[in-house]
């Protein structure tokens, strides 16, 4: 074969059809073994003269067929599209659509309290002091109104609320009881972002009121709440604790699921782990939102949804929840 | 807080619980337990103390309540003082009157102070403090055993004209007993004797008047101020110390001399000396005992279970409460100062609730199901039914940090021209100062991301809030931005998507390039107000529980082509479920079908494997293997 023969590959490259077909041409002609590299070997033994001939006329040939295959890659429009070219597959299972794991992870919370009819709430992100703190009977030496608790806009009025309680009170004040709503809230903490800090959190607080609520009521309601995500197995423990907001107060606990209750190092030796605080809600909380508590009673209590999300997707870096790092598998549900 | 087994044993001789089970009951009283640990045969028992309460941050506060719990007898140690002879007052001033509560003090002469005894020495260790000597760490000793912070003066370096004031310019910089110094601020808390300053109020002594083992003459002072001084004095000179974690919060003035007649006690006992002046006590308003009216059906209600008015009656007597009925329904109720917490009939409540046992409480009851009326905003259905959409046009969701660099700030296109950014205060990640006024800021450090991590078919979504300033007022909306590979493709989709709302001649919002893609941003709170009722979206295929689709990917995505050749044509879908089963699921990303191509005879499949988290090495060595090249 004669590397004149390349001469009707000039054809083929104008009549290709498809970016596909082009490719393959280019591969047979100009790739690492393809036929103008096969000739280039050739005439490597040819007399010096001779070889500086060949040589010219090889080069021009493979100029040209450079040029054309350039010429007709921009005409089939797959120039600077190398991207969409690359994806576009002969074939693949179907793209599947996918939510954000602290989407399912809510909106599985979302579900469990639809069926005990509450509705949903939102509220702003950027509070003011009263709303995020007053409002909830935080004392003005409470800790979380550090500065280096808070990220302030316009100190010490404006603020990133730093919990979904937040919107609670926003929720007291502008409905009227009876009541009940659950819902997911993103929330700011002036925290140094690393492995397992984040300054982005994200909470699920529920808070109903009505004439009879009971500590009873909140903790059935807790407990189905964990039966429902971790299965009727889950051991939980509901015990004392103060926050500012509730009154009795309460902290909530599942038994660890690494040790069985005892003991290692993801529960600190206590066989117990943290999942969040509850309790009746504060009478100055009521009152302040112009809620007679001797009228009125009413539960709230929130969780964190993060470390529970990346426990169940085993992401082992918090900046990857809400970071760039976090991507689907394209074919899987 | 740490306590020790131990010595909670010496409070409560009969205890006849393991450190596992008083642990456990701490936990469901209030007092969380955080860590257990065996040391030199004892228990160290680590304790969360709330904020409320300042009573329980000596080993005194917790063993009352376990006395309670437990019905024990509390043995308070025994600690009267020697009568004092001398007639010498103390040259003490205060000035700073509205900050402090209670000061007690006095001199004591002829001291033999000495290196610190094995026990004092090993129970400071224990609690992660380090042993000066006998006089320094016996102060420490009874700080962890009441509560209540002190301190002792060289009082040949300090003298005896002690002046509690606040600082007035007149001090500038102080040097703590461990040569730490600091620049003190105008209006601190703090101790002088007029020329220097001796000490910084409830938060750390000076090294030129701190207790050394040639000390023979010393001022021992304990102090109550106002919390919300020392809190913000220990905030302001960024300080934290044992002392001001206590004084910041409520403590019991009234408990002051039993504690500091125990200190004397114990520094006599262990450093000799005399009481050389009189005891200072500077108390100028006992605090005022809090009525509480209570109606003891109460705790019942709130609990939701029956507890008997006798319990509820002898709680709050081993609380130290009195208890004066009035009727069946109403008792005035007195706490006692240690508990400044209880405040209100809810705080006896809980009181009583908490004795009883939260554990106790059926948790098999949830919330009445009944049927209220719907408060749920009209955008969050809106929400709701954007996320289904886009997902059933498979787009994944992506969630991002609303706080961005500078460099990354865009405006939305629906903002209008006087919209401002709003930057932070004193966000301490300080490289991203300024919050988000467009999605598509978010969208473009996705798509950037991706690119790095060549992950392919890249079709993305966010939802979340965007935020200006405008016309002085901080304004924040819900956004919602789509990114596409293709701009033909967003264009169809957004289409679709105002037409599944209900709104098919929607204009389209204006598409912008990103990279080899497109994006575009819809205001979603106008377009809730275009539409009347929200139309219910369903998922055309519901996630599972188990949703495993979301990874963390630690490095890029790696893509290796193979080629397989067949005599017979074969169909697509069943060579990629037949090489899909060859991989270990942990590491495939994708399979896919680049090329099919027939030559003469034969069928060339050109397969592309996208491999993650796994190094290239590894990717080609079991691409090798499945593919046996």
């Amino acid at each position: 074969m004669s590397f004149r023969d390349l001469d009707h590959y000039f054809q083929k490259i104008t009549t290709a059809k498809t970016p596909q077909e082009l490719e393959r041409l280019r591969i047979k002609l100009l790739g690492k073994r393809g036929l103008v590299n096969h000739f280039f070997n050739q005439i490597k033994n040819l007399p010096l003269e001779r070889k500086k001939q060949k040589g010219q006329e090889l080069n021009f040939t493979k100029n040209k067929l450079e040029e054309l295959i350039k010429k007709q890659k921009k005409q089939l429009g797959t120039e600077k599209k190398t991207l969409q070219k690359e994806q576009k597959f002969a074939y693949t299972l179907p793209k599947l659509g996918h939510f954000h794991p602290i989407t399912i992870t809510a909106n599985e919370i979302d579900n469990f309290f639809k069926s005990l009819g509450f509705s949903s709430y939102e509220g702003p992100e950027i509070e003011t002091d009263e709303y995020c703190f007053q409002r909830l009977n935080v004392p003005l030496d409470h800790p979380a109104r550090d500065m280096q608790d808070t990220i302030y806009i316009k100190e010490p009025e404006i603020l990133l609320r730093t919990q979904a309680s937040a919107i609670e009170t926003r929720l007291l004040e502008k409905e009227t009881p009876p009541f009940k709503a659950a819902f997911p809230a993103r929330v700011y903490r002036n925290e140094k972002v690393n492995k397992s800090n984040h300054f982005i959190f994200h909470h699920y607080q529920a808070v109903a009121v009505d004439k009879d609520i009971t500590m009873r009521d909140l903790i059935g309601t807790l407990h189905a709440l964990f039966k429902k995500l971790y299965g009727t197995s889950v051991v939980t423990r509901y015990r004392c604790k103060y926050y500012p907001e509730v009154e009795p107060g309460l902290g909530l606990d599942i038994r660890c699921f690494s040790c069985q209750g005892k003991g290692c190092s993801l529960c600190k030796g206590v066989g117990w782990i943290e999942m969040g605080g509850a309790g009746i809600i504060h009478p100055k909380v009521m009152t302040m939102a112009n809620i007679d508590p001797k009228e009125w009673r009413g539960f709230a209590f929130g969780l964190g949804l993060d470390r529970w999300a990346m426990a169940k997707y085993e992401i082992s870096d918090i900046r990857t929840l809400l970071g760039q790092n976090l991507a689907y598998k394209p074919n899987q549900p | 807080m740490k306590i020790i087994y131990s010595q909670i044993k010496k409070l409560l001789p009969n205890l006849d619980k393991r450190p596992k089970q008083l642990a456990d009951d701490l936990t469901l009283i209030g007092h969380f337990v955080d860590g257990i640990e065996k040391v030199n045969n004892d228990t160290v028992i680590s304790l969360e103390i709330r904020q409320n309460r300042g009573d329980c941050l000596g080993y005194w506060g917790i063993a009352k309540e376990l006395a309670i719990l437990y019905n024990l007898k509390l043995k308070s140690p025994k600690a009267p003082l020697p009568s004092i002879v001398s007639k010498t007052s103390l040259p003490i001033t205060v000035k700073a009157q509205d900050q402090v509560t209670r000061i007690m003090a006095v001199k004591i002469t002829s001291l033999k102070n000495r290196p610190t005894p094995k026990w004092l020495k090993t129970f400071l260790a224990q609690h992660d403090i380090h042993s000066i000597n006998t006089l320094v760490d016996l102060t420490n000793y009874i700080m962890l055993l009441w509560g209540i912070p002190n301190h002792a003066f060289d009082a040949q370096q300090s003298t005896d004209r002690l002046a509690w004031e606040t600082n007035q310019g007149k001090f500038k910089t102080f040097t703590t007993f461990d040569g730490t110094k600091i620049r003190l601020k105008e209006g601190t808390l703090q101790i002088s004797n007029n020329k220097k300053v001796l000490s910084i109020a409830g938060i750390i002594g000076g090294q030129n008047s701190g207790v050394k083992l040639n000390t023979e003459e010393s001022i021992v002072e304990m102090a109550i101020y106002k919390p919300k001084k020392v809190r913000h004095d220990s905030q302001q000179l960024k300080v934290t110390t044992e002392a001001s974690t206590r004084l910041e919060k409520k403590l019991d003035p009234n408990l002051v001399p039993q504690a500091f007649n125990h200190l004397i006690n114990l520094i006599l006992k262990h450093c000799q000396g005399e009481v050389a002046s009189q005891i200072y006590d500077y108390y100028p308003s006992p605090i005022e005992p809090t009525i509480i009216k209570f109606n003891p059906n109460q705790p019942s209600s709130f609990a939701g279970i029956k507890i008997e008015p006798r319990f509820v009656q002898e709680t709050l007597k081993k609380l130290s409460c009195q208890i004066n009925p009035k009727t069946d329904s109403f008792w005035q109720v007195t706490p006692p100062s240690l508990r400044a917490d209880l405040e209100l009939e809810e705080d006896l409540i809980e009181e009583t609730i908490r004795f009883w046992g939260y554990q106790k409480i059926p948790t098999n009851q949830p919330i009445s199901p009944k049927i209220l009326p719907d408060i749920t905003p009209k955008i969050i259905y809106l929400i709701e039914a954007a996320q289904n959409i886009l997902v059933n046009f498979k787009y994944d969701e992506i969630r991002s940090w609303p706080l961005i660099k500078r460099v990354h700030f865009l405006k939305a296109h629906f903002l209008s021209r006087s919209a401002q950014g709003i930057y932070t205060q004193n966000n301490v990640n300080s490289r991203y100062p300024i919050l988000r006024a467009s999605i598509i800021s978010s969208l473009k450090l996705q798509y950037r991301q991706y690119q790095k991590l060549k992950i392919p078919q890249k079709q993305f979504f966010e939802i979340g809030k965007i935020f200006w300033q405008a016309d002085n007022s901080y304004q924040e909306c819900w956004s919602l931005g789509v990114f596409d590979q293709s701009s033909k493709n967003l264009n169809k989709k957004i289409k679709r998507f105002y037409h599944e709302l209900g709104l098919p001649n929607h204009q389209i919002p204006p598409i912008q390039k990103i990279g080899s893609g497109a994006a575009t941003e819809i205001n979603l709170e106008s377009l809730a107000k275009q539409l009347t009722q929200i139309p219910k979206i369903t998922i055309s295929k519901p996630p599972q529980l188990a949703d495993k689709a979301a990874k963390e990917l630690t490095g890029q995505v790696i893509s290796l082509d193979a080629n397989l050749i067949f005599t017979r044509k074969k169909k697509p879908q069943k060579i990629i479920e037949k090489y899909q089963a060859k991989f270990d699921p942990n590491i495939l990303w994708q399979l896919t079908i680049l090329d099919i191509y027939q030559e003469k005879n034969q069928y060339k499949y050109t397969l592309r494997v996208f491999y993650h988290n796994c190094s290239s090495k590894k990717a080609k060595k079991v691409h090798q293997k499945v593919f046996k090249l």
